[in-house]
């Protein structure tokens, strides 16, 4: 049983626990739509990263394979030249979106639009090409997950938060306001009928006169 | 609305690993050499990248995020978008087992239920 919290008991707080009441309980029924939408989005970017990371296991698996024929073919030393020549300022675009009112990062994967790859054609072989393509599959794929997995864990917090609110109206505050009414209801009637024993009493003294 | 930026992408990870991202263009990279004190080694670089704002996402290896897990964690558990921080498997494939797994139990931590996904 919810306890009533400590109000004086006049007919104006009476009012204002009422509307506090009503307010409680169609914030908690906002709230609990809420809720559900996050889940359901939170669902889907669960999918979403599982996938995503299947991805990139696979990836990963082809890109290490063709990255150690290419080190067997040119030798780390050699490599290391075409990679240093490969540098580049890579980047990743982000901005953010909204989902259920909980902002989301964004990735895009900058892309070089024309700049071949940094490396020397002619010095080495298409295993380079090879393990060149199988990275930048990789990079997107990483890309990708980066944002699903953050998206995840943005709105798994939210969910959490969300929770605790409607958890908090639903089982401490709307209870707790209903007892408050109760009581102050069953005090006005008390009063009422102190009220009139009262006044009978005082009917019988008069009359006693 | 956050304005669009261009963030940086950082490797933090050993010889294979940041050979295979620089080919295609990644120049901040940290290669952890297998030295006697590789967890300190990886503390400093992510420690070095997160408090960097010009990075977005971190690449690590995941044995070395086994090293500064309780860093990971802080970052998820904050508000700021990045840098996230990916966990990529090293040459010999995932240590993690299944992937639906160990989602499975992310969100059996938020919903407070498991789901098949």
């Amino acid at each position: 049983m919810a306890q009533p919290f400590k109000v004086r008991p006049t007919k104006i707080e009476l009012v204002n626990l009422k509307r506090r009441l009503a307010l409680s309980s169609r914030v908690q029924k906002i709230i609990k739509d809420r809720l559900s939408i996050l889940t359901l989005e939170f669902l889907q970017t669960a999918r979403e990263t599982v996938e995503a990371k299947r991805r990139l296991l696979s990836n990963f698996a082809e890109v290490y394979r063709a990255l150690s024929i290419t080190v067997g073919y040119h030798g780390y030393i050699a490599l290391e030249k075409e990679l240093i020549a490969s540098e580049r300022d890579l980047g990743v675009a982000a901005g953010s979106r909204s989902v259920a009112g909980v902002r989301t990062p964004s990735f895009e994967l900058m892309s070089h639009n024309g700049v071949g790859r940094g490396y020397n054609l002619v010095d080495t072989s298409s295993w380079v090409d090879q393990t060149a393509q199988l990275s930048e599959k990789c990079l997107e794929a990483i890309v990708e997950l980066a944002e699903s997995q953050r998206n995840l864990e943005l709105l798994g917090m939210e969910i959490s938060r969300t929770k605790r609110i409607s958890n908090a109206l639903e089982y401490i505050v709307i209870p707790g306001l209903q007892a408050t009414i109760k009581y102050l209801e069953q005090k006005f009637e008390e009063r009422d009928r102190e009220e009139k024993t009262r006044l009978k009493r005082v009917k019988i003294l008069l009359q006693q006169r | 609305m956050m304005p669009i930026r261009q963030l940086g992408i950082a490797v933090i990870g050993d010889k294979d690993l940041v050979n295979g991202l620089r080919l295609i263009g990644v120049s901040r990279y940290y290669m952890i050499e297998d030295s006697h004190n590789a967890s300190e080694d990886v503390r400093e670089a992510l420690g070095e990248l997160i408090g960097d704002p010009g990075i977005g996402v971190v690449i690590i290896l995941e044995e070395y995020a086994k090293h500064v897990e309780d860093l990971i964690i802080q970052l998820r558990g904050g508000k700021r978008f990045v840098p996230v921080i990916v966990e990529v498997p090293p040459r010999g494939g995932t240590t993690y087992g299944d992937v639906g797994e160990y989602y499975k139990e992310f969100i059996k931590r938020f919903l407070g239920f498991e789901i098949e996904i």
